[in-house]
């Protein structure tokens, strides 16, 4: 299933940070990634301006807080419509 | 799903300090250190979570190591995603060090100058342009050494993780 993910992890932070959840968690374990590894994507898509994150204190823990920006809300919707087109078409083809 | 452990690369049995040294020694300098911190928060939460769960301080650090992911994998990933902030960083310098010396010379108007005192010494000129194609050798041939640092340094690395 790890390698089924790739090219589809921006997909699923800029989905996760849009829903404010977990999306190993809501996968019921199926994408189990390292944590570790979620961390350059998240860098990439700040360096591409779709996500913003900053320092927050948090239950007296300092955390580094993502969201998705404008361009980021936008991204999801063409990558979230291009999806749905890839999987319409295989499930037409795979039975 | 499976995890990798010491022996090939993984956290095994490291506590949260060793694993961030270790993290340490991969990342370029530019983006250490807000790596560094952003990790150290993550496994102490982690850690902290293990530890409420029953699990001894050390047992508790070994498992937010493991769920972090292998020590090798995870800054091999960090250090591409870095060496890229750092190339945009360093060119971005460069520009700004080029518009600092080059935009004078066009928003200076011609008449504030003072009057060339070369007119009537042709080997200053010779002495200037000489100057110049050396300060431009110069820079040529350390924006080549730079880029060919950069590329041994970071070549072997992927540029796209997804």
């Amino acid at each position: 299933m790890r390698n089924a993910l790739k090219g589809h992890v921006d997909l699923l932070l800029l989905s996760a940070l849009r829903a404010r959840r977990d999306a190993p968690r809501r996968s019921e374990g199926a994408f189990d990634l390292a944590e570790g590894t979620v961390y350059p994507s998240l860098y990439r898509l700040e360096r591409r301006g779709l996500v913003a994150s900053g320092w927050q204190e948090v239950a007296r823990r300092r955390r580094r807080v993502y969201r998705l920006t404008t361009s980021g809300r936008g991204a999801l919707e063409k990558e979230r419509s291009e999806w749905r087109a890839f999987t319409r078409a295989m499930e037409a083809v795979v039975t | 799903m499976a995890r990798v452990h010491a022996g090939d690369g993984g956290g095994g049995d490291m506590t949260i300090d060793a694993y961030l040294a270790a993290l340490e020694r991969s990342l370029p300098r530019i983006s250490r250190r807000r790596i560094l911190a952003e990790a150290r928060e993550h496994l102490r939460d982690s850690a902290a979570t293990h530890g409420a769960a029953g699990l001894s301080l050390h047992a508790a650090e070994a498992a937010a190591v493991d769920d972090f992911g292998p020590v090798g994998i995870v800054a091999r990933r960090l250090a591409a995603e870095g060496a890229i902030r750092e190339t945009r960083i360093s060119t971005l310098v460069a520009l700004v060090a080029v518009a600092f010396f080059v935009f004078p010379l066009y928003v200076v108007p011609e008449n504030s100058l003072p009057p060339a005192p070369w007119v009537e010494k042709p080997r200053d000129i010779f002495v200037l342009q000489l100057v110049s194609v050396v300060i431009w050798l110069t820079a040529g041939a350390l924006a080549t050494a730079s880029a060919a640092v950069a590329w041994t340094r970071w070549s072997h690395l992927p540029l796209r993780f997804s």
